[in-house]
């Protein structure tokens, strides 16, 4: 774990999202708009998240699958738009930027994606992967591509004799290192990694992470890791989202948020993480039900309708904001700040 | 720092001086594999010789093409009763030499089928690449005139523009241009869309590429050789097109040789001579029939998909 880096600054946060909601619109037949033309039905990926990511630091971002984690992580790094809300990189808002700015913001915000096979163009060498990434920085001088390739090969694990070869001679690892070059070869600051070792053998998996927190100290870089893993989301990370159906519904130091979850989600999700100590057995909790569609518009709390702390009508009208509680923060009215719910968690906390 | 780099570049980098010994390696493995589709061989080494024909024919065709002895009309072939070796294929009703009309005509059907193949693979997957990549309005426009132009039978509307154009030689291939990119746009766009989702195209967005150089650098290199593959079976399909129609007298004039006149001109004595027609239509045959077998060898070479199978 990396929280006692002195290089995290609090103070100024690198990114801040600001209630960004993405919603993808459901092409309709023409006849079916002819039909009803003002039904128009969408798909709710994004639905209002905001936090802020501090230079230096590693924030977790996990959820399960189709909870919108991989589409906010391609908002940010500005490959999708956005429906509302603002995304800031160093208090600039991404959305209004000059196209001279945007380039400034696409050196220094770089990806690394999930699927190693999918990501590198298979008709390119390494050489010309790393070439092309290079040169979209703005360096041209050919001597000085070559030396800088040669560099970031070395950097992360590979030589030079394998500029030649392409990507389908590689093993996933390699070519999640090759990934990783790519995105170094931009020298960002800040690096979405959207889930990138979930594809990935175990073993693998540690040589990419130490790679991966190498690289961070080394060049002061700040992750977003989003993962589903919650074992490597609590090894990396600095501190963790736990999204749950385009929202996040709690976010909080990593050892605090595993030791102490609030959110029940986060309850139920921590306590699925197998373990092989007898005595650290935890109860688990089986929720009921699945994830709702993502089609449609949620009243109220998200999860409501498999909490297994549900305390009544307030969970299905009124959607809970994210507030700070003993420092999480949590989006669940178990936690207002009025304490009025202070029995009902209790009462809850008991039954566990 | 860079001078040190300097003298050891050739090392690190081994073969990137050397691309087209790679090329050249691609281009054997290409021929070896060539060699384990027979059909395809002989398909493609048929064809070269049709092309070797279409380009020397000024010099190899024995008599003129154009004008012949009309005292010598109808003659036979040469192993036939009153035949003679003067015309191996014998003579047509103006007593013009028939092999040296068909080795001259091979140079219309060839020129008009690559033409007509590259332009259409030109236009077609230019239009694809962008609206793959783009969607959106430009997408629906230019796919639902390709749904209309599809439609219509290819020859219909090809019959269709020439009447509307007039016949001659540019016309000719702006025609069987105008039908012929539909299929290549679909191809085109249809690939660009899958390639599209792919995350290597999102990394090059997040790198700050422009969309062109995404389209052309990054797309095209994975969807030329399925492209190229069509192209090669649409190249035999242009020659047929291009004999339909100046069979039906709308597409090369005479007295230009060309195969599908050679054969609507025979028809008239089909019963009392008959090699006027069979001998261009036969040719026809041959050189479509290798295209086809050569492309579609090519096709299990080249396309990933079918490959290993």
């Amino acid at each position: 774990m990396l929280t006692d880096t002195p290089v995290v600054n609090r103070e100024e946060p690198i990114l801040k999202l600001r209630d960004v909601k993405k919603y993808y619109k459901i092409k309709r037949s023409l006849l079916e708009r002819m039909v009803s033309p003002n039904k128009d039905s969408h798909v709710y990926a994004v639905d209002g998240v905001s936090f802020d990511v501090y230079s230096g630091e590693t924030l977790g971002l996990v959820g399960e699958s189709g909870c919108g984690k991989s589409t906010l992580g391609r908002t940010i790094v500005n490959l999708h738009g956005i429906t509302e809300g603002k995304i800031l990189f160093k208090n600039q808002d991404i959305h209004q930027m000059s196209t001279k700015q945007m380039d400034e913001f696409r050196r220094q915000v770089q990806i690394i994606f999930q699927n190693p096979y999918a990501s590198l163009n298979p008709r390119k060498t390494v050489y010309e992967i790393l070439k092309v990434a290079v040169e979209c920085r703005g360096v041209t001088d050919k001597n000085a591509i070559d030396e800088e390739i040669r560099q970031l090969v070395e950097r992360v694990g590979l030589s030079v004799k394998h500029l030649d070869q392409y990507p389908h001679q590689f093993s996933g690892g390699q070519r999640q290192r090759i990934g990783i070059a790519r995105a170094l070869a931009m020298k960002p600051r800040f690096i979405v990694a959207d889930e990138p070792v979930s594809a990935l053998d175990v073993s693998v998996q540690a040589q990419i992470l130490n790679l991966m927190e190498e690289l961070k100290e080394e060049l002061n870089l700040t992750y977003l890791f989003i993962a589903h893993d919650l074992s490597v989301v609590y090894h990396v990370s600095d501190r963790v989202a736990v999204m749950y159906l385009g929202q996040v519904v709690e976010l909080a130091e990593t050892k605090e948020l595993f030791q102490n979850p609030k959110h029940p989600y986060t309850k139920a999700l921590l306590s699925s993480i197998p373990s092989i100590e007898p005595s650290h057995q935890r109860e688990r909790i089986i929720l009921e039900g699945t994830v709702p569609t993502p089609m449609e518009k949620q009243e109220g709390c998200v999860f409501k309708n498999r909490c297994f702390m549900k305390i009544g009508g307030i969970c299905d009208k009124v959607r809970p904001e994210l507030t700070t509680v003993n420092g999480h923060q949590v989006a669940c009215h178990l936690y207002r700040k009025d304490g009025v719910n202070e029995k009902a968690v209790d009462r809850h906390q008991l039954q566990l | 720092m860079s001078s040190k780099f300097n003298s050891n570049a050739t090392i690190s980098f081994p073969d990137k001086s050397f691309w087209w010994q790679k090329r050249l390696n691609d281009v054997k493995s290409f021929f070896k594999s060539l060699r384990e589709h027979p059909s395809a061989m002989i398909g493609g080494i048929i064809v070269l010789i049709f092309i070797l024909m279409a380009i020397f024919s000024p010099f190899i065709i024995p008599h003129s093409s154009t004008s012949g002895n009309l005292e010598n009309r109808l003659a036979p072939p040469m192993w036939m009763e009153g035949g003679s070796g003067e015309h191996i294929l014998g003579t047509d009703e103006q007593g013009i030499d028939i092999l040296s009309r068909i080795i001259h005509g091979s140079r219309v059907s060839i020129v008009v089928g690559l033409l007509a193949t590259v332009t259409s693979v030109v236009v077609g997957t230019t239009l694809g690449l962008i609206a793959g990549y783009y969607r959106g309005w430009f997408d629906n426009v230019v796919s639902r005139v390709a749904d209309i132009i599809l439609a219509f039978p290819f020859l219909i509307f090809a019959i269709f523009m020439m009447a509307f154009l007039g016949p001659g030689f540019m016309n000719l291939i702006f025609a069987l241009t105008f039908i012929g990119w539909v299929e290549f746009f679909r191809l085109a766009r249809g690939e660009s869309l899958v390639e599209h989702n792919k995350e290597y195209v999102e990394a090059a967005k997040s790198l700050g590429r422009r969309s062109i150089k995404i389209m052309v650098d990054e797309i095209l290199p994975n969807i030329v050789q399925t492209i190229f593959v069509l192209a090669t079976l649409r190249f035999g399909y242009m020659i047929i097109m291009e004999a339909s129609l100046s069979f039906l007298g709308l597409g090369i004039q005479p007295p230009t040789p060309a195969w599908g006149s050679m054969i609507a001109s025979g028809r008239d004595y089909m019963f009392n001579a008959w090699w006027l027609s069979t001998f261009p239509g036969l040719t026809l045959l041959i050189l479509v029939l290798s295209i086809n077998l050569f492309g579609e060898g090519l096709r299990d070479i080249l396309d990933p998909k079918m490959k290993g199978k």
